[in-house]
């Protein structure tokens, strides 16, 4: 599953910026905003403003979002996941750290584990 | 889950070796890791949160003894793994000398920052860039050395599942370690550790600000002007004033330490492009409605079928060796040596039909659902399905790995008891230990099955399994909603699906096995022996006369099935022995056969009350050990009516009464 053979990547959100419960599974987004009372146990699990996250599937029965940060999949249950806003990127599936700087690797290539 | 006999058998006046901390966020492999470290074994899960009390081992390395002791996993030094207390004041009970850091090699981003933290805190560091033949399976390599310059620190890459790199590791740990120590001790003249200063500028201000507060306080030396006891670990020596300014504005240094581990870890890595391995396809499916639901059903029926195959042709065997070449020595032996014959039948209650019970159910059943549920355990699946079964246990006031007591407590409800620690708030403890004692363990199993199946068939048994799982339920939905308070809503980490490896599972299962009858064993046999001796002195005909109005009048069974009941408290498993024999007594040779005296809709009550109504002893006992004597007569209490209004509800219904 590399970021490149994705085609979900062209659609087009409804909501331009709206709340991660809302966003649509495989949308690639960015984290722009979080409600203060969610902010740290999620900056604990490394989710904070600016990171690029992906809804892989939500759990049945109105249970927590699985949502793939950095290389974790994190559960964030509905109630968190309502105050955290995401905009939804255009670039390709936040591939565990595609934004690396020029001084990496050259030979470096993203592979985004499930 | 970790049993309490572990931190009862830490010594309590330690000899003084340096002392090295183990950290790392939860399910990066700390326990599996402390195990390759020191040679034995401690409980491990591949779930967060496994180590739930401090571990301490003693190791040597080249000479040199120190003390390896292992903290809850924890995801910043502010978190709060155990409770109410911050991370950071376990650390400091503990009085390390250096730091030993495990981190996910595959994912330095986010464990990055908490090693950034231990660093700050003035004390030695070492990181174990730990899981790496995971990171390697998913094509990410890191430069060790080149992560050691930056850090300022030793690094290893190690993999503490097989015990690669854990020793040179430790060793290090163990080397800064005692260096430490001797400056502590005068040995050596002292030296600065000084971090390089890598935050902002502004942030660098902000911390000297604290610090010069910190040692403001020192001087000061006043309880009431330092809240957060940060101040004691300064003016102790524990951690440096700039350490201690960094605890102080923890929440300030959070974001620059995520931008600074996300840089070092671009520059360390080397992907590789590889295909996604098949466990981590199989994960990403393990959370969706589909396919997820229908593998946890495949899931949970291969656990049961496991059990009822392997448990029970293990549990026949091992009657059957007994009864043959076991039971009629002991007979023999007691009987020669005890002359009061009353005296003598009630020990051989205890030592032949105690320990009988424990090798036939014991061994059988719990020791099998043990190794299933630590497979289970290693293998990662757990936290897919607390996720899938996320808002479940959330009506009922749980939060989802919930899943892991309830699981255990059908084998045996007291080392499910002991594993609601894992819930985290002590509401959570309570409702799911309440819950705990509402789910019928293999011996409550059995009575049921034996009692319903003969004479009324194996759909009125299931049929009794679903009244008792609905009756599990309500009670369930009403404690949460008679308790105050409300389950936190929790973001959980899911672990990654790993092949479960035979000596962890095996090992695990043993331990927890041996846990279980130290405990139950003594309760076993003394709860046997009472019951032998009100047997065999006839005092149990007076009681049955006392218990009639329940028993017939709101019950409509016979009086002497309600002298079943209360003695099951001893042992569940008897309930159905004593009531044949019982029987007998009553009613003559006809009474062998149960479905001659009681009619279906009896057995179906005798059946529900049975497995519903109080705890048995060892149960109890563990409630009490482990939430206090109130909470243990008040679960008991709220079981026991439960039963009581439930079982004279269906005698009503089915017209039994």
């Amino acid at each position: 599953m590399t970021g490149s053979s994705r085609s979900e990547r062209v659609v087009s959100p409804r909501r331009p910026n709206g709340a991660m419960l809302a966003l649509p599974a495989r949308v690639p987004a960015r984290v722009t905003a979080i409600e203060a009372e969610q902010a740290t146990e999620l900056a604990d699990e490394g989710l904070g403003v600016g990171s690029r996250v992906v809804v892989l599937n939500r759990a049945p029965f109105g249970g927590p979002l699985v949502v793939r940060c950095g290389r974790a999949r994190l559960a964030i249950p509905r109630r968190v996941a309502a105050g955290v806003s995401v905009e939804p990127t255009v670039e390709p599936d936040p591939a565990p750290n595609l934004d690396r700087t020029a001084s990496s690797a050259p030979e470096a290539t993203t592979e985004a584990p499930p | 889950m970790t049993h309490r006999h572990e931190s009862a058998a830490l010594p309590t006046t330690l000899e003084d070796l340096p002392v090295v901390a183990l950290v790392g966020r939860p399910n990066v492999g700390k326990s599996t890791f402390l195990a390759r470290a020191s040679g034995s074994f401690v409980e491990t899960a591949n779930a967060p949160g496994t180590t739930v009390t401090l571990e301490r081992r003693r190791v040597v390395v080249d000479g040199q003894a120190a003390w390896l002791v292992d903290l809850p996993g924890t995801r910043s030094l502010g978190d709060r793994p155990a409770g109410d207390d911050p991370f950071w004041t376990l650390l400091a009970e503990v009085r390390p000398d250096a730091i030993l850091v495990l981190v996910d090699a595959g994912d330095l981003a986010r464990h990055l920052p908490l090693v950034l933290a231990c660093r700050d805190l003035g004390m030695p560091v070492v990181v174990a860039a730990n899981l790496r033949d995971e990171a390697e399976r998913r094509g990410i390599d890191v430069d060790a050395g080149r992560l050691s310059q930056l850090l300022l620190a030793p690094v290893h890459l190690t993999n503490g599942r097989v015990g690669d790199g854990v020793r040179p590791a430790v060793a290090d740990a163990v080397r800064l370690a005692a260096q430490c120590r001797a400056v502590r001790v005068g040995e050596h003249a002292p030296r600065a550790t000084r971090p390089a200063a890598i935050y902002p500028l502004q942030v660098e201000l902000e911390l000297q600000a604290a610090a010069r507060e910190l040692i403001g306080l020192r001087s000061v030396g006043a309880a009431a002007v330092d809240p957060t006891g940060i101040g004691r670990l300064v003016s102790e020596g524990i951690v440096s004033p700039r350490g201690g300014a960094t605890l102080a504005i923890d929440g300030a240094l959070d974001t620059a330490r995520r931008a600074i581990a996300e840089r070092w870890s671009h520059q360390v890595e080397r992907l590789r492009s590889v295909p996604t391995p098949l466990a981590d396809r199989i994960a990403a499916l393990a959370t969706a409605p589909w396919p997820g639901l229908p593998i946890f059903a495949v899931v949970a029926l291969a656990v049961f079928g496991t059990l009822v195959v392997v448990g029970g042709a293990m549990s026949s065997a091992l009657s059957t060796a007994w009864s043959t070449s076991i039971s009629p020595v002991l007979t023999t032996a007691v009987d020669a040596a005890v002359p009061v014959p009353a005296l003598a039948k009630a020990l051989l209650w205890a030592f032949d039909g105690g320990l009988l019970a424990m090798i036939s159910v014991g061994i059988p059943y719990i020791l099998t659902f043990y190794v299933v549920l630590a497979a289970l355990e290693d293998s990662g699946y757990l936290t897919s399905a607390a996720v899938l079964l996320d808002r479940v246990f959330n009506a009922l006031g749980l939060p989802g790995r919930a899943a892991v007591p309830l699981l255990t407590a059908a084998g045996c409800n007291v080392p499910a008891i002991y594993g609601t620690r894992i819930l985290g708030t002590r509401r959570a403890r309570v409702l799911g230990s309440f819950l705990v004692t509402l789910t019928p363990c293999s011996a409550r199993t059995a009575v049921v099955v034996a009692a319903l199946a003969p004479f009324a068939g194996p759909l009125v048994a299931l049929a009794a399994f679903g009244v008792a799982l609905g009756i599990t339920l309500a009670a369930g939905f009403a404690a949460n909603a008679l308790i105050p308070g409300a389950q936190p809503a929790l973001v959980l980490e899911l672990s990654q699906l790993r092949r479960p490896i035979a000596r962890h599972v095996l090992a695990k299962a043993w331990y927890r096995f041996r846990g279980f009858l130290v405990t139950a064993t003594p309760i076993m046999l003394i709860g046997s022996f009472v019951l032998g001796l009100v047997w065999e002195s006839g005092a149990w005909s007076p009681l049955a006369t006392v218990l009639t109005p329940v028993t017939t009048g709101w019950l409509g069974l016979p009086p002497i099935v309600g002298i079943a009941i209360v003695f099951a408290f001893l042992r569940k498993e008897l309930a159905l022995q004593l009531l044949v024999a019982l029987a007998v007594i009553e009613y003559g040779a006809i009474g062998s056969n149960l479905g001659a005296i009681l009619t279906p809709a009896q057995l179906f009550v005798f059946a529900i009350v049975t497995s519903v109504s109080i705890p048995c002893a060892a149960t109890l006992a563990a409630l009490v050990q482990e939430l206090g004597a109130r909470a243990a007569a008040g679960i008991s209490a709220a079981s026991l009516g439960l039963a009581l209004v439930a079982g004279g509800v269906i005698a009503r219904l089915l017209g039994a009464a």
